[in-house]
């Protein structure tokens, strides 16, 4: 009987645990940070599913991750694009101006 | 030319700021009228602005809704995903998951979806179909607030696996019946829309900078 009570207990506080673990915060790995022309700013190497960018100005952004997809960019200036993807990853968040001249940008990922 | 305005768009937490603002100043109104405050005039409601994302048929058909509060995905081949929670911190330019509905594309083998954000911008989601080293990658665009009649288009490029491919697809009115791209070439793409929605898949990017511009009424 105790036994069953300390794993009803346990299991309790596990399942309590896990609910209030909150979901994964944004990072920004890099910000205000000038790009040239069809450049990019490559991230830290991170555990990573989402990239995400968001630009100043008239310049055309993209995320990207390195390696494991396309990279997306606005086709508008101040859209907001994001690359989603279906499980973690160990790569590059990156950003890529999709300008021809020099613009800056913010990059955030989500572990 | 350098763009470099001092005042720069809204970022995740930035976007947070702006909604509890917004929410601070709708409940001081509020507040006010219920002190007697002349209620402002009766503004009759828009019509939805895309007849697909009123469309309930098929809703996010084809795109797994996972909960957050699960154990993380692993990498699979089960198609794509999106996550019914935004992730902390995402603002309000991420999509209401409860808005995302099935679009159809004229493109073979690409897969997309509108979608409302909670800011009140429109959304596009794309996925390509060929996932990387098993896992499924979804492309997101959003147009700002202000923007929400002028629809929301991407450009996916670099994607693995397909050299030099090049791939545009975005989400556009009622009313309008085309979209053109000036290409990198010096041509230009019209690519019809059909039920709020467009894209393109070919070789030939973007002229640099270029922006899709839509087209009312005939364009053959």
């Amino acid at each position: 009987m105790r036994r069953s009570g300390i794993t009803s207990l346990l299991a309790t506080l596990g399942c309590t645990l896990a609910l209030a673990t909150p979901s994964a915060s944004a990072v920004e790995y890099f910000h205000h940070v000038g790009i040239g022309g069809g450049g990019n700013a490559f991230g830290p190497f991170v555990t990573v599913r989402v990239s995400e960018t968001v630009g100043y100005g008239q310049g055309l952004g993209c995320a990207g991750i390195r390696s494991i997809a396309g990279v997306v960019c606005e086709s508008r200036p101040g859209e907001f694009v994001a690359l989603v993807l279906g499980g973690d990853v160990r790569s590059e968040p990156y950003i890529h101006n999709h300008s021809t001249f020099e613009s800056f940008f913010n990059g955030y990922y989500y572990p | 030319m350098a763009t470099n305005n001092s005042t720069p768009r809204p970022g995740p937490r930035r976007r947070s700021l702006l909604w509890a603002a917004a929410l601070v100043a709708a409940g001081g109104l509020a507040t006010a009228l219920a002190r007697g405050g002349a209620p402002a005039e009766a503004t009759p409601a828009q019509p939805p602005s895309y007849a697909a994302l009123a469309a309930g048929g098929e809703g996010a058909s084809g795109l797994t809704i996972v909960d957050g509060s699960a154990p993380r995905a692993t990498p699979g081949n089960a198609g794509p995903t999106w996550p019914a929670v935004p992730p902390e911190g995402s603002g309000g330019s991420w999509p209401l998951t409860s808005s995302i509905r099935r679009l159809k594309l004229a493109v073979p083998g690409l897969s997309a979806w509108i979608a409302r954000s909670a800011a009140g911008g429109v959304c596009v989601l794309l996925y390509d179909g060929k996932p990387v080293e098993g896992v499924n990658a979804v492309d997101l665009a959003c147009s700002t607030p202000a923007g929400f009649g002028a629809g929301a288009s991407l450009e996916v490029s670099e994607i693995p696996g397909m050299p030099g491919r090049v791939i545009e697809a975005g989400v556009e009115p009622d009313g309008v019946s085309a979209v053109s791209t000036p290409l990198a070439d010096g041509t230009t793409a019209v690519s019809p829309v059909s039920g709020n929605a467009w894209a393109r898949s070919g070789t030939e990017p973007p002229a640099p900078g270029a922006e899709p511009t839509a087209i009312t009424g005939g364009w053959r």
